[in-house]
């Protein structure tokens, strides 16, 4: 063992290695040696000193600290938290792709649980502290007339106005719009509940004609009844209207090459060409039946006798 | 409106209401805290350490501090500035920050890693305070339980907390500093008081500070605490891209098993005599055999 090259700068430890492996502590293969877990410094008793050192003895107005449990939830903050905690289980819902864990109990993870959480604490010493200002006769608030410089500038403040008014209207745009679209989806409900009803009635109404004709039923009443109640009679100007259009335009049958020429059109020659005579008397001779002559009248007054 | 860019008192009642006499008798908290940072910071931690000195009115600037000086140096800085306190912002590679509080002359000295970082000028936070007005500081319960969270407390009053009478402080309160232990780590927020039954609304900024390392001395010294949690968010990082790395290899090791398992015998449902009248199918000794049989 002594003969290889990295024993030579285990050496000092070689005797202790053999030991170990005689007692069995030591498996053949590739031993590593193992860090000491690492230890990490925590001296209470030098803390406390430091503390003591250099803490300060000052009356509490000097330093305003203060050590508080939150504030109790106000109601509206809670109803607040559940309606949050509503609109993230519809997001997970909605969304598969999102991580499907409720975060909703741990405050690290929930943000809206956590900033309440630092709300209601800044609450707790906001109560606690502001009597013992009026203790100490202190004024707290800020008079209307007194102006001194802001943390945020004017411009910036305005900034965030505009962004909040931004934000608002959004909103109601995005309300009106789903009210609308409930309104349309109310009135296809509707319009399909109707149609249903009306195909209903026709499908009575035809079983009972069968019925008659069946001659299980006489009661023709049901036809009067029914169409007092289903048909619509259309306005009479509207009527009027569509007979003027229908005359016009034409209604039902072939529309395609009707105004192309035919065998008739082609052969018809109208007026032109025929006998002067004849031709003042054509339209009438089509539409009335001329009146016989004298000596026919005659004949047919004395068949007649 | 209200604000303007210099301080104007409006009222001459106001003035009168406090002698001038009076004022330096009665500033007797007299802390000074030099606020400044190390070189190769992000804009964005930089606008923090900005915002903070607004809030702060017995704040002292420093230029950047170069990387190569060690921080020792800071003490004598600090005795040159007239400051018992030091609040030091140190970026690393642009992404991450570290912040130094320390007690000057004797410290303690402590130093943080900070995330989540929201500056004073986001749009979100609606609230607004009066420059240079004294915060009331809010601490959670956990700062009264164990040693090295009393001590923090005590060293944020001191930083953080603006002195009574101060010259460039405001005589009124109109917000409050939160500290919270929350997950091992202390959050801060700055909310506005909007009315004395407890309405607020957060101003800004907001930040969460992870301890590190408390010294005994100002920076240096013996170790007095250590954070055993704390991961570098450098080694952090890192950790997540290789267990990334390590995911991908065992996944495409696994498909490759999986793949080779699941391989069907048969592909396709052939008819052996599909190809028998072909020149070169195997299936031409078996229409001999049929044949001679």
């Amino acid at each position: 063992m002594s003969d290889t090259s990295d024993s030579e700068s285990l050496s000092g430890s070689d005797a202790e290695l053999q030991e170990a492996f005689s007692k069995g502590l030591l498996k053949p293969g590739l031993n590593v040696i193992d860090d000491a877990p690492k230890v990490f410094v925590n001296d209470t008793q030098g803390l406390q000193d430091k503390l003591s050192e250099f803490k300060l003895k000052l009356p509490w107005i000097e330093v305003l600290d203060s050590i508080n449990k939150p504030a109790p939830l106000a109601p509206e903050l809670a109803a607040k938290i559940l309606e949050q905690e509503e609109k993230q289980e519809n997001l997970r819902k909605n969304n598969k792709k999102l991580p499907q864990i409720s975060v909703e109990d741990d405050p690290v993870l929930n943000d809206f649980k956590r900033e309440t959480m630092f709300y209601r604490q800044a609450q707790a010493t906001v109560l606690s502290s502001i009597p013992k200002f009026k203790e100490l006769n202190i004024p707290t608030k800020r008079p209307e007339d007194y102006f001194a410089e802001m943390a945020k500038s004017d411009e910036h403040m305005q900034k965030i106005r505009q962004n909040l008014m931004r934000k608002q209207v959004g909103q109601e745009r995005s309300e009106k719009v789903k009210q609308l679209r409930a309104q349309r989806k109310e009135g296809k409900a509707l319009q399909i509940q109707t149609k249903l009803k009306r195909q209903q009635e026709k499908k009575q109404m035809l079983d009972q004609v069968k019925k008659v004709r069946k001659g299980v039923g006489k009661d023709l009443e049901f036809l009067n009844n029914s169409k007092q109640k289903g048909k619509n009679v259309p306005n009479k100007k509207g009527q009027e209207n569509r007979k003027w259009r229908d005359q016009k335009f034409g209604f039902g049958g072939k529309k395609r090459n009707s105004k192309s020429n035919t065998k008739e059109s082609s052969a018809d020659l109208g007026d032109y060409g025929k006998a002067g005579k004849n031709r003042n008397n054509m339209k009438g001779s089509k539409g009335k039946t001329q009146r016989p002559g004298k000596n026919r009248r005659n004949k047919i007054r004395n068949r007649r006798k | 409106m209200k604000k303007t860019k210099r301080k104007i008192v409006a009222d001459d009642a106001v003035v009168s209401e406090e002698p001038p006499a009076k004022k330096p008798t009665k500033w007797t908290n007299r802390q000074r805290v030099l606020v400044f940072c190390s070189r190769g910071m992000n804009y964005r931690y930089r606008h923090l350490m900005e915002d903070l000195k607004t809030l702060m009115p017995h704040h002292r600037a420093e230029p950047k501090m170069e990387r190569s000086k060690t921080l020792t140096v800071v003490n004598d800085m600090c005795e040159i500035k007239n400051c018992s306190k030091a609040l030091m912002f140190e970026g690393r590679r642009k992404r991450d920050l570290y912040v130094w509080m320390s007690n000057v002359p004797n410290g303690p000295s402590v130093k943080f890693a900070v995330d989540n970082i929201h500056t004073m000028a986001e749009l979100k936070l609606t609230g607004n305070c009066l420059r240079g007005s004294r915060p009331l500081l809010s601490f959670d319960i956990s700062f009264s339980q164990s040693p090295h969270y009393m001590l923090l407390k005590e060293l944020f009053v001191q930083i953080f907390g603006v002195p009574n009478k101060h010259p460039k402080s405001q005589p009124f309160f109109d917000h409050v500093y939160t500290f919270t232990i929350l997950d091992d780590r202390i959050w801060f927020r700055n909310f506005q008081i909007l009315s004395e039954d407890g309405a607020l609304s957060e101003i800004g900024p907001r930040f969460v500070l992870n301890p590190v390392k408390i010294f005994g001395g100002s920076f240096g010294g013996p170790a007095l605490w250590e954070n055993p949690k704390y991961v570098s968010p450098s080694k952090y990082r890192r950790q997540i891209r290789l267990a990334a790395k390590k995911d991908k290899y065992v996944d495409k090791k696994h498909q490759k098993l999986y793949a080779e398992a699941t391989k069907p015998e048969i592909t396709y449902k052939l008819n052996p005599l599909d190809d028998i009248f072909k020149k070169n199918s195997e299936t031409k000794p078996l229409l001999k055999r049929i044949k001679s049989t």
